[in-house]
């Protein structure tokens, strides 16, 4: 059965909040995984930066499609 | 208030006018146990490093090691600032990690492997099984790869064996190994292939993160399709398993590139490979720094100076005796973990500890059950390691067993409060801690407390290691008085063995970079003529002891983008009714730090909402819609020093609502109190 139809703002709306969190999670972590391994500010900010270049857009894209298959785009899960 | 305009950008500024206002905490003693087992307790070592007895007094730590040729010369300043380090001499560092040690200590372990996986059991290596293996791999590099002396390898391995049995092999040849962290992507990893000329990449196919098997092969085929976009070609790769004889990654081979290391290795079961008798001065490894601001650059690291410096250092304030269990939590894809988890332990014969994952995986008290299992009794962290292991387990390592003799910190300053809980929680008041200061292109420590002869005094690094001599500079390379309590540019006034040769394939950078800003007489043959610029602030307290305030060189961090102050400063000056400029780092508990502007106008100027605007509009034109400040003040007139310099550490406070300190010695300081007024209200 097809997903729930959705417009196409809410979509790009959807695609850019997944994104955004996306790249949250992955500046977090780099800053985090630098630190911890002792790395300067500047290192941590090039990990930060390596992170954000290296963000994997096509699992976002993934993940968005398989949410609105199952109906759940936009339900922040 | 009409001058004052905000954005959203998310900015991120240097930490230097936080740590200032740290306060001088009390000193504390090294507990009693630890000085009388220490290896350096002779308070003589500070005279015997001392100006007189440069450059010679470093053969201390040349004679740590074994030299297939002895040195004829200490340091050779011919050609400044490219110093060259006990030359005449041969010597091969493979051979000072592994093969020296084993008729003394052929079954001892070397290297002891955590896995992530806590049911693997940890793998204790010998120094005979690490000196087979790496003479298998060193016969495999030279024999199937056709590598010999100077040629570079790049290694993108993570925390497993493979990675110092790799690097090993290399150093056993003369081949320069290139070690990208394992956690930076291909594209990262293609850049430092091109830029090093490697004609082979080193990396393995998964490796455990976080409870999660990676699959590390994919970011190879990323990095060779860059590296081969930048113009170098990528012969082959080679490919170490986790689990040998398996495959555990998705990403397929490319045939004819992609080998498996294991599978090689069988044809050079049992050989032997002759170590290379290198130059003193011949390359050992690069290390990329800093790629944020553009090509990363490739710290060239020399073999004796290095190698001699990580020993005496490893030794001296880390206090590693063979007998020790020592591990250093950092990543070997890092110089901490180069200089200290495998060149400078294993010169000592020590017992050095890699741990593959995530410290707090599965859970907070991780650490301390591998320390527990392992007898680690020196254990070296970063403070933001210490702050998340104190921040999800407050009380976790108090009720565990760990006994430590020494800890030590690396990669920033450790504040305080987050000090005193390491010492007493998990060092339980027992063990003595060194907080270093030092850098990529340093090799090892520069400051720290020599343990058993300093006390600790929480927040500050220390003084100056025996032999370096250091200096803080005003920005106009006028020393500021010793003791002074002021910030200033922190520079190092002597070469030392541990120094980077040059940036790789970029001498001029590496002037540039590091000693054109302070070098008065550029013709000049005298060391004392060419300081070393750190990069980094520092205050000098009247007891000797650095305290590090992190960088100084008028950049901020705006979204990943590195912006000189300078450059800020310049766009507003092209509005025609600003007189001058002047931009700060400002804390913003929601987004990090953010930059504010300060601008002067004449008193002629009225509308000064235009002025901000105007401001703003430049910042945007010139340099992109990344540099909008956060707010533009439009003041009558700067703080300033009788000489005429902007006071930004005035503009600083009044925007951080800090305390402001003295400024009576400013040439106008009745515009303090009005600019205060006008930012922060009555």
């Amino acid at each position: 059965m097809s997903a729930q139809k959705q417009s196409p703002d809410t979509d790009r709306h959807a695609l850019a909040e997944a994104v955004r969190k996306a790249c949250l999670k992955a500046a977090l972590d780099g800053y985090e995984r630098a630190g911890m391994s002792g790395l300067c500010e500047e290192g941590r900010w090039e990990m930060v930066v390596d992170s954000l270049q290296s963000l994997d857009v096509d699992a976002i894209v993934r993940t968005l499609a398989a949410d609105a298959h199952a109906g759940t785009a936009g339900s922040g899960k | 208030m009409t001058d004052s305009v905000k954005n959203d950008e998310r900015t991120e500024a240097n930490e230097a006018q936080i740590a200032v206002h740290w306060k001088e905490e009390k000193y504390i003693e090294p507990p009693k146990s630890f000085v009388e087992q220490a290896i350096l307790n002779d308070p003589g070592v500070r005279k015997r490093f001392d100006e007189k007895h440069f450059p010679d007094c470093f053969r201390e730590y040349a004679d740590m090691l074994t030299w297939f040729k002895p040195y004829t010369k200490v340091l050779d300043t011919s050609h400044p600032p490219f110093w060259k380090w006990f030359t005449g001499g041969k010597l091969n560092a493979c051979y000072n990690c592994v093969d020296r040690h084993l008729d003394k200590y052929r079954n001892k372990a070397a290297l002891i492997f955590v896995s992530e996986p806590e049911d693997d059991v940890p793998y204790a290596m010998t120094y005979q099984e690490l000196y087979v293996r790496v003479n298998e791999m060193a016969a495999l590099l030279k024999d199937y790869c056709g590598l010999k002396a100077g040629d570079r390898v790049t290694l993108h391995l993570p925390m497993t064996l493979d990675l110092p049995i790799t690097m090993l092999a290399c150093a056993r040849l003369g081949v320069i190994h290139s070690q990208v962290f394992a956690g930076f992507s291909g594209q990262s990893c293609g850049q430092r292939i091109q830029d090093s000329g490697s004609h082979y990449l080193i990396t393995i196919d998964a490796y455990w993160r976080s409870g999660k098997l990676l699959d590390h092969k994919a970011n190879a085929d990323i990095a060779v399709k860059t590296a081969e976009a930048a113009g170098q070609h990528v012969d082959k790769v080679l490919i170490w398993q986790r689990y040998p004889g398996k495959y555990s990654a998705k990403t397929p081979l490319v045939k004819g590139r992609d080998v498996f290391v294991n599978d090689v290795l069988k044809d050079y079961k049992g050989k032997r490979v002759e170590p290379a008798h290198m130059d003193a001065e011949a390359p050992l490894f690069l290390m990329y720094s800093s790629g944020t601001t553009g090509k990363p650059k490739g710290c060239q690291h020399r073999t004796g100076g290095y190698l001699a410096y990580v020993a005496g250092t490893s030794k001296w304030i880390q206090d590693i005796h063979p007998e020790d269990t020592y591990w250093c939590m950092a990543d070997i894809g890092w110089i901490t973990g180069h200089s200290y988890i495998v060149y400078g332990p294993l010169a000592l014969a020590a017992t050095s500890v890699i741990y593959e994952g995530t410290p707090t995986y599965p859970d907070v008290g991780r650490p301390w059950r591998i320390a527990e299992r392992l007898g680690v009794n020196i254990f070296h962290t970063s403070p933001t390691a210490v702050r998340a292991l104190r921040r999800l387990g407050e009380n976790v390592p108090k009720m565990g067993p760990q006994k430590f003799k020494h800890m030590t910190t690396v990669g920033e300053p450790i504040e305080p409060k987050a000090w005193h809980w390491y010492f007493d929680q998990i060092g339980k008041g027992k063990a003595v801690i060194v907080d270093t200061w030092w850098q990529t292109e340093n090799g090892g420590f520069l400051c720290s407390t020599i343990p058993a002869l300093d006390k600790m005094k929480p927040g500050s690094a220390g003084p100056a290691l025996p032999g370096i001599y250091p200096v803080i500079l005003d920005d106009n390379g006028k020393e500021l008085p010793k003791g002074s309590g002021i910030a200033g540019n922190m520079c190092i006034r002597n070469p030392w063995p541990g120094i980077i040769q040059t940036i790789w394939g970029d001498d001029q950078r590496f002037i540039d970079t590091y000693y054109r800003r302070f070098c008065k007489y550029p013709k000049s043959k005298d060391w004392r003529d060419w300081p070393y610029m750190s990069g980094d602030g520092a205050v000098d307290a009247p007891d000797g002891y650095y305290r590090i305030l992190g960088r100084i060189d008028d950049v901020i961090n705006v979204s990943g983008h590195r912006l000189g102050t300078k450059e800020l400063e310049n766009a507003c000056l092209t509005v025609p009714e600003v007189s001058e400029a002047a931009v700060v780092p400002v804390v913003d508990e929601i987004r990090g730090k953010v930059p504010e502007v300060y601008v002067s106008v004449p008193a002629s100027v009225t509308d000064r909402a235009a002025v901000a605007k105007k401001v703003i509009k430049a910042c945007e034109d010139i340099i992109g819609k990344i540099a909008r400040p956060s707010k533009v003040h439009v003041v009558p007139d700067m703080p300033k020093t009788r000489s005429g310099k902007i006071m930004r550490r005035v503009l600083a406070s009044i925007s951080n609502k800090r305390d402001i300190g003295d400024v009576t010695t400013l040439a106008n300081p009745e515009v303090v109190e009005k600019i205060r007024v006008q930012v922060q209200g009555k």
